[in-house]
Parts: structure tokens; sequence; C-alpha cells
């Protein structure tokens, strides 16, 4: 929340530094560092305003982005934006015919918003009053109000004196259009949601997440939800300029989207969408005035889905990255249990159970005859080895001949002990036969900890096991070759 | 505002037309599965993903239709669905979302693309919105039928695939539409037939892209098959229906392109344009008026049960006054002793005139000073007392009964209100046997004699 304040305060003071004094501030920290070499990096004035306008409808759209995907209602955006193209060509057209300037944006928006809002709306009427889905829905409410206003543009283009010129700016977004007022325009309409929002956190933080509850306390979700529409509309409107009505739902989506990689929790989400909103629209901006060519809907729109992959990516919940890791840490550790394992099975199987009183060292074994892990690849099988060997858990004694340290087999111990407490459970609770407690202790021993131990202990194996590894349920050899296969296409 | 003179350049429209029939009804064959499955914004995510693929294609072949299109476009749509799902299972967002991620994302790099390379390619990203229908006919080639457009070569291709696709495997798509779970027993991949669908659905758009281009294509996908959705039951009627409407749409669109603007003093506009907006309207009429789920109609029926028990409970007030020895009652009255408004008594009242219940008579108002004079009463006829004493004699045979079970007298009045509109001879006769065939009910009132 906190952080929040501060970052929108931030970038309204940007803005008003370079828009009022624009000598001192942002200007002259640009000044400062004019040299050849970041000749591109200092801009004229319009960019400033075009910069800050886009970053402040970035972080508006960032913000307002989360509140509709936890209502899942992220695609509305979408229908509302290509509702808009109608009421921008009938603005203009009636506009025009009064002998109005068609194309100021006092004209245009408000008609925007009007078919905008109307398309919203059909897409909330359609749902409720007739058996369409809401995906059909706003699919049908995107393509035939932009056909409408397609085929009004293709009239408006007849009308004489090149008119219409320059409305196409909307439809794909062209900042070269934007002026001083309408970065004003973004920024009195974002402070506005920011602030709105702000002063209902509560109402809206609750109708996000438990709605039925919201209603329960009496609160007005209905109002709530139609103040999330218009707020969503507004951002429409007000972006249709810089981003353009095709690729405008990326502003509302990807920043919060991409905010989820890294939170969960509700306030630092919204903080993190309207951060990556911010940067997004701004350098998304930047590039497009540097490279005239590019639209600056798409260039945004690009800028934002490469903050995205980098948010999947490197997200610290969920980032494949992270996950990755976090994958291949567990298979590492399974691997090693499964070592372990193996090898008192083989020591138990020459009559050399390794006891992990007073033992300093246990009887050798064969590195290759364990049984467990004879599938595995012999690298696979000599990297757990050394690893073990690095951490001081086994000793190398020739070639393939390898034993237990002590402290190898207070680890080797417990690795059995909790498979075969796990087998006694599913062999006592839930009456299994001897193949499948074999295998669903595999699935599930790796998840056991100390607790749980304790708890097997007591109420599985009862008072008398003390410390002691109870048999097998199963002939070790036999069962194991003849699983052999299944068991390692069980490892995770 | 006139009536247009039409010119028609028969070559050139005919040729338009039936581009936009193939279009619409490729599309509304595929789109019935979408609409069904809840995947309506699949299409409209493909549609706009399917730019780069073809960008890429155009800047290798500088062609606008060549195997490298399709096939850029087939890959592309396959990465959009495949993409969804990744970012849907670890993004934790919902389905919408995903769509719009990569859609967008994959529209923005493929608007690059035509823009840089604008010099080499002529393709308008406006075209790409909304295609070029009108000019498509121009682009023909020989054949040995004649000179055919190709894109009405692409397109019947297209349509032909669809149409195989829908026919061989309908079975299967049939039931994995309405049972999921029963397709997956059957051994039927759900998966493999969502990539199978996606990949249609992207050869579809490529191939109508030309002519509608990838906004408006969405119209024809989803439009069509949802009022075939609202309008009948059964799949393959459904089908039928979508194909009809769709085509419908496109002839009825491009004559409305030509026609419309021409009444307001201008050109013609775009004809996918018009498209789009005739199926809204037919689909706009579908909603409002479909037999099953209409809301007019659904209002409709809904006002006739309680327009029913109004015209009841005037033609039970006229009886009770002539029991009173009253002869008739001014609308005035009605009104206000049945705490109605006035323009819905008369419209209830004008239904039993109409229907022979209920008579007009000229009476003499004296109740109220103000308004003394002439004026129109109403009185029951010979059927309508017949009807009205049935009405009466269940409600007080309601009234007897229900103050034989023990219930309060000051309240029987209003059950009985509510019951005996819903009161058949059968149930009559039973309440009659059950109550000892009473002569009066509990109020004092004579219960009058069943009338046949």
């Amino acid at each position: 929340m906190i952080l929040f304040g501060i970052m929108f305060g931030v970038i309204f003071g940007m803005l008003w530094e370079c828009l009022s004094f624009h000598t001192l501030g942002i200007a002259m920290l640009l000044e400062t560092v004019t040299v050849d070499s970041v000749a591109p990096l200092t801009f004229d004035y319009n960019t400033r305003v075009v910069v800050v306008g886009t970053s402040l409808l970035g972080f508006a759209g960032g913000a307002i982005g989360v509140l509709l995907l936890l209502r899942k209602r992220a695609l509305i955006g979408d229908a509302i934006a290509h509702a808009t193209l109608p009421g921008l060509a009938l603005a203009f057209f009636i506009a025009t015919s009064l002998q109005i300037d068609g194309k100021s944006l006092w004209v245009l928006l408000p008609g925007a918003a009007i078919t905008g809002l109307i398309g919203a709306m059909t897409v909330v009427v359609i749902r409720t009053f007739s058996p369409i889905k809401e995906d059909a829905a706003m699919g049908i409410v995107l393509s035939v109000f932009f056909g409408a206003g397609i085929a009004m543009m293709r009239i408006i283009q007849q009308m004489p004196d090149g008119y219409a010129a320059g409305l196409e700016a909307f439809i794909f977004g062209k900042t070269a259009s934007m002026r001083f007022q309408d970065a004003w325009l973004i920024a009195v309409s974002g402070a506005t949601i920011i602030g709105l929002l702000v002063l209902f956190r509560r109402q809206v933080e609750l109708m996000c997440f438990d709605e039925s509850l919201a209603r329960t306390q009496g609160w007005p979700v209905a109002i709530v939800d139609i103040g999330l529409m218009a707020a969503a509309t507004t951002i429409v409107i007000v972006g249709l300029q810089a981003v353009g009505m095709i690729l405008i739902i990326a502003m509302l989506v990807i920043p919060a989207a991409a905010a989820r990689f890294w939170t969960w929790r509700f306030w630092p989400t919204i903080a993190t969408s309207s951060f990556i909103g911010c940067i997004g629209a701004a350098s998304g901006a930047i590039i497009s005035t540097m490279a005239p060519r590019v639209p600056s809907g798409a260039a945004i729109v690009i800028v934002l889905v490469i903050l995205f992959s980098f948010s999947a990516l490197f997200g610290r919940k969920n980032g494949t990255v992270w996950r990755w890791a976090r994958r291949f840490q567990q298979r590492r550790e399974t691997d090693q249990q499964h070592l372990l394992r193996s090898i008192y099975e083989w020591l138990e199987l020459k009559g050399a159970k390794p006891h992990d009183f007073g033992q300093t060292r246990s009887e050798s074994f064969l590195l290759n005859e364990l049984e467990f892990v004879r599938n595995w690849s012999p690298s696979r099988l000599a990297r757990t080895a050394n690893r073990f060997q690095r951490d001081g858990l086994l000793v190398q004694l020739s070639q393939n001949r390898w034993a237990l340290t002590a402290t190898g087999i207070q680890q080797c111990v417990r690795a059995i002990r909790q498979h075969r407490l796990l087998e006694l459970y599913f062999a006592q609770i839930a009456n299994l036969s001897p193949e499948a407690i074999d295998r669903g202790a595999d699935y599930s021993e790796h998840a056991l900890d100390d607790q749980m131990l304790a708890e097997l202990e007591r109420d599985i194996a009862g008072a008398s096991i003390g410390y002691a590894v109870p048999d097998s349920l199963h002939p070790i050899g036999n069962v194991n070759s003849s699983n052999g296969q299944s068991r390692n296409e069980a490892n995770p | 505002m006139q009536f247009p003179e039409i010119t028609m350049d028969y070559w050139l429209d005919g040729w338009i037309i039936i581009i936009a029939i193939l279009a619409s009804v490729s599309a509304a064959i595929l789109g019935n599965f979408l609409v069904l499955r809840r995947l309506s914004l699949l299409s409209d995510a493909i549609s706009h993903s399917i730019l780069p693929g073809l960008a890429a294609a155009y800047l290798l072949t500088a062609n606008r239709y060549s195997w490298t299109a399709l096939i850029g476009a087939i890959a592309v749509g396959l990465i959009t669905v495949w993409l969804t799902e990744l970012i849907g299972q670890y993004g934790r967002v919902d389905e919408g979302a995903s769509t719009g991620i990569v859609f967008t994302g994959l529209f923005a790099l493929g608007l690059i693309m035509i823009v840089q390379a604008a010099d080499r390619v002529d393709l308008d990203p406006n075209c790409v919105l909304f295609g070029d229908i009108e000019l498509s006919p121009l682009d023909s080639i020989e054949t040995s039928l004649g000179v055919i457009p190709r894109s009405a070569i692409v397109l019947t291709v297209c349509l032909i695939l669809n149409t195989l696709f829908v026919v061989l495997l309908f079975r299967l798509l049939r039931i994995a539409t309405f049972d999921p779970q029963l397709a997956a027993s059957l051994g039927v991949s759900p998966r493999a037939l969502h990539y199978a669908l996606a990949t249609l659905v992207a050869i579809t758009s490529v191939c109508s892209f030309e002519a509608v281009g990838n906004v408006l294509v969405v119209t024809m996908f989803i439009v069509p098959p949802t009022i075939a959705f609202l309008l009948v039951n059964r799949l393959p009627m459904m089908i039928f229906v979508s194909v009809s409407v769709a085509a419908l749409a496109a002839v009825v669109g491009h004559l409305s392109a030509v026609a419309v603007p021409v009444m307001f003093g201008y050109k013609s506009t775009s004809t996918a344009a018009m498209i789009s907006v005739v199926s809204g309207l037919f689909l706009a009429l579908a909603i409002l008026f479909n037999v099953k789920t209409g809301v007019i109609v659904r209002a409709f029926r809904r006002n006739q049960l309680a327009w029913a028990i109004l015209r009841q409970d005037i033609l039970a007030l006229l009886f009770r006054d002539s029991e009173r020895g009253q002869a008739a009652r001014s609308l005035r009255d009605i009104t206000t002793t049945l705490l109605s408004q006035s323009w819905i008594t008369a419209v209830a009242l004008r239904g039993l005139v109409w229907r022979g219940y209920v008579t007009r008579v000229n009476i003499q108002v004296s109740s109220d000073s103000s308004n003394s004079g002439n004026g129109i009463g109403y009185t029951l006829s010979n059927d309508g007392r017949r009807h009205a004493q049935n009405l009466v004699r269940s409600h007080r045979l309601w009234e007897q009964y229900l103050a034989t079970t023990g219930t309060q007298l000051d309240r029987i009045h209003a059950q009985a209100e509510r019951l005996e509109h819903f009161t058949n001879p059968a149930l009559r006769q039973q309440l009659d046997s059950e109550t000892q065939q009473p002569q009066s009910d509990p109020h004092g009132k004579a219960i009058p004699p069943e009338e046949k």
C-alpha cells in the first residue's frame, strides 16, 4: 500500500515536473546526462509528455487489471475496446455535420465511452437474459460492434477534405498524436481511479476474494462491480490514443498476469502489476518514438510480453527456473534416499545389516549389484555415490567396492526405517498387497518429516519398536527385480 | 432520403457474394463446436495470432496465397493454444487472461513485422482487421471452368475440408462436446480434438483473411452458431441452421453494404463489416423472439398468467355484483375495487369483451358526483356467467374445505382467492364430496351449483 502510494506519487511528480517546470527536475536530470553516446536518451518536450502519459496509463491499467483478473473478467476490456469504434465514428460524424471539430478528444472520447459501456452492458445483458455463455457473448459484442464501427469508418472516409485522417490512430495507437492535455487527461483519470481504489480498498479486496461474504456483510457488490467496469472503460478510453483499441487489453491483462509470478498477496500484486505496467508502457512509448514506423501499441505490448516472459521464467512464485530448480533438488533427494535404501537391503540380504550403535563403518558392498538402482544410468549412480562421498556418507574402498561411514549408517537406517514404517502403515491401515505397499511407500516416503515419523512409530509399530528397523514385509530380491522397471518410472 | 438506385455489376457483386457465403459458411460449420464447447474466444485468439505467421510467409514468398502462409498460420495457431495452456497452468490465471496475453503478444509481433516490411508487401495494417472482400474478385485466375477469383477457390477447399472434418468425425465430435468424460473413456483424447479444432480454425482464418480480416471472422465463427443454438435443440439441425443463417447474412450483408449508405448519400461501405452488423441484428432478433428462451416471448408468457388471473378476478367480481343485484360496473369502479391500474383493467376488459364473456352497457354513474352522467358499464354475458359461477363456486368450496381443515377463518379468504384460479371441475367435484356437499360457505354465502 505504502509502496504503491509512493510509486504513484513519484510518477505524478514526474509529470508535474516535466509539464510545469520543465527546466527543473526530470528535464535537468536528462540534460545532465546529455553526452553524445546517450543522445537518444534525451527527449524533447513532446516525447517526455508521451512517455509520462503512457507510463501513468500503464500504472493505472496494471492496478485495475489485477482486479479484473481476480474477478475472471480479464477479456471484458477487449470487448469494451472494440466496442468504442462505432462510438468514435458516430461522434466524429455527428460533430462534423454540426460543424464542430470532429477530431477533438472532447468529442471523440465521450462517444467512445458511450458505445464502450453499451458494449460492456450488452455482454452482461446477453449473459443474464439468454442461455448464451459469457465467452460467446464477449466474442459477439467484440466483433459485431467492431463491424458496425468499420462500416461507419468506411463511410466517413468518403467525406471530403480528408477529414477522417487520424482516426486510424485509435485503432493501432499513435503516441505521436498525443498532446499535453492528453497526458493530463490520462493523469487525472489515472489518479481518480487509483484514489477510488484506495478509498474503497476494503470493499474491493473483499469482493475479489469472497463475493458471497461481501454480499452477506451488506456491501453493494453490484455497485462496486459497475465501478470496476467503469474504471476499466476509462482506462481503455484514455489509452486508445496511445495503444489503440486492438491491443489495449494487453495493458490490463499482461502486467496483472506477470505480477502473479512474483506474489500472491493482494496489495503487493497490485503494486507489482502497476510497476510492470508502468515500465512496459514507458519503454514501449520510448521505442516507438525512436523507431517511428513501429506502432506504439505494438511496441508497448512487445515490451510487456518480454517483462511477462521474464516474470514467468524468474518469478519467485512458480517461475519456471525456480520450478525446475526445485524439481531438480527433489529428484536429487529422492535418488539419494533410494540409493541408501538399496545399500541397506543389499547388506541385509548378505546378513551384514549396518547398526547405528557402535559401528563406525559398515561392511563393504558392491555398487553395481544394488537392486533398486540397477537400471539407473552409470553416470546417475556415480553422481549420487560421489555426492555421498563428498558429504562423508560413503567411502570408496576399491573400484566398485564401497562402505557406509558412521554418518552414512545413520542416514541409511533412517531412510529404510521411513520406508518400512510406511509399509507397515499401508499394510495395517489400508490393507494393501505387498507389491502395492512397496510402491505406496516409494511414493510417499520422501515427504515424511520427523513429526509424522514419530506418529508412525507410536501408532503403527508400537512401543516395542524402539529405534530398530522393522523387517521387510516382502522378499527383497525378487520383488524388487520384478518391479524394478515400474518403480523407477515412479520416481518423479 | 430516397430509395437507392443500386447498380450492380453482376460478375463483381456475384463473386463478392459467393466469396462471402463461402467464408461465412466454412467458419459457421466449425463455430458450432466452438460455441458448444465454450471456446468462442479461441477463434478471436487464433485469428489475431496468425498474423506473425502470415507476415513471415509474405516476407518469404511475397505472395498472398502460398503453402508457406498456410503452414505458418497453422504453426502459430497451435503455438497459441499451447502457450495459452501453459500460462494458464503455471501462471494461475483463468483461460481468458492467458488467451489475452498470447494473442496480443503475437498480434503485436505480426503488426511490427508488417509495418517494417511495408515497402515489400502490399498488406495494409487496416486491411488486416476487416479484409478487402471488394477487391478479392479482381485477383482471379483462368481455369477450365472460366475465370475464378483465387480466394473463391481457396475458400471452397477450406469449406470442403471443414465439412469433411465435421461429417467424418461427427459422432466423435458430438460425444466429445456433450459428454467429455464418456469420450475420454472411449479413448478420444480431448486434447487431440482441441488441437484439431484449433488447426482448422487457423486454416479457416487464414483462408478468409483476405476477404474478411481477423476481427470480423470472429463474427462468422460465433454469431450464426449462436443463433442456431437459440433456435434449435439438436446438433445436426443446429449445424444446418447455422449454415443457412451464415449464408443469408452474407447475402443480406453485401446487399445492405451496397444499399444502405446510398440512402444517406454516400457510396457503398465494407461488405465484411455489414455482414457482421447484419449477423448481429439477426442475433438480436433471435435473442428477443426465439420460441424457447426469447426475452420478449418469455416476458409475454409470464404476463399471460397475470392477465388470466386479472380477467378471472373481474368475472368473479361481476358475478358477486349480480348476486347482490347490481347490474353493471364502470371501468373506474372495477379498477379501484381490484386495486389495479385503469389501462391494465381496460386491456383485460377488452379481452373479456372479445371473448364474449362481458358485454358493454350504458349505466348511470352516480357514485362520483363530479363525474355523474351516462357512462359505459360492464356486465356478464351468459357465457361469462357460467365461467364466473364456477370460479365463485371454486372459491367458496375452498373456503369451506379450508374451514373444515381447521384453518383460521380470517385466513381462508386469502388462500381461496389464490386457489380458485387453479381449480378444475374434477377438483371441485372432489372438494364438494370432501366437504359433504355444503349449501353455503363459512361466511354464509350460498355456493352456486356447478355449470357445465
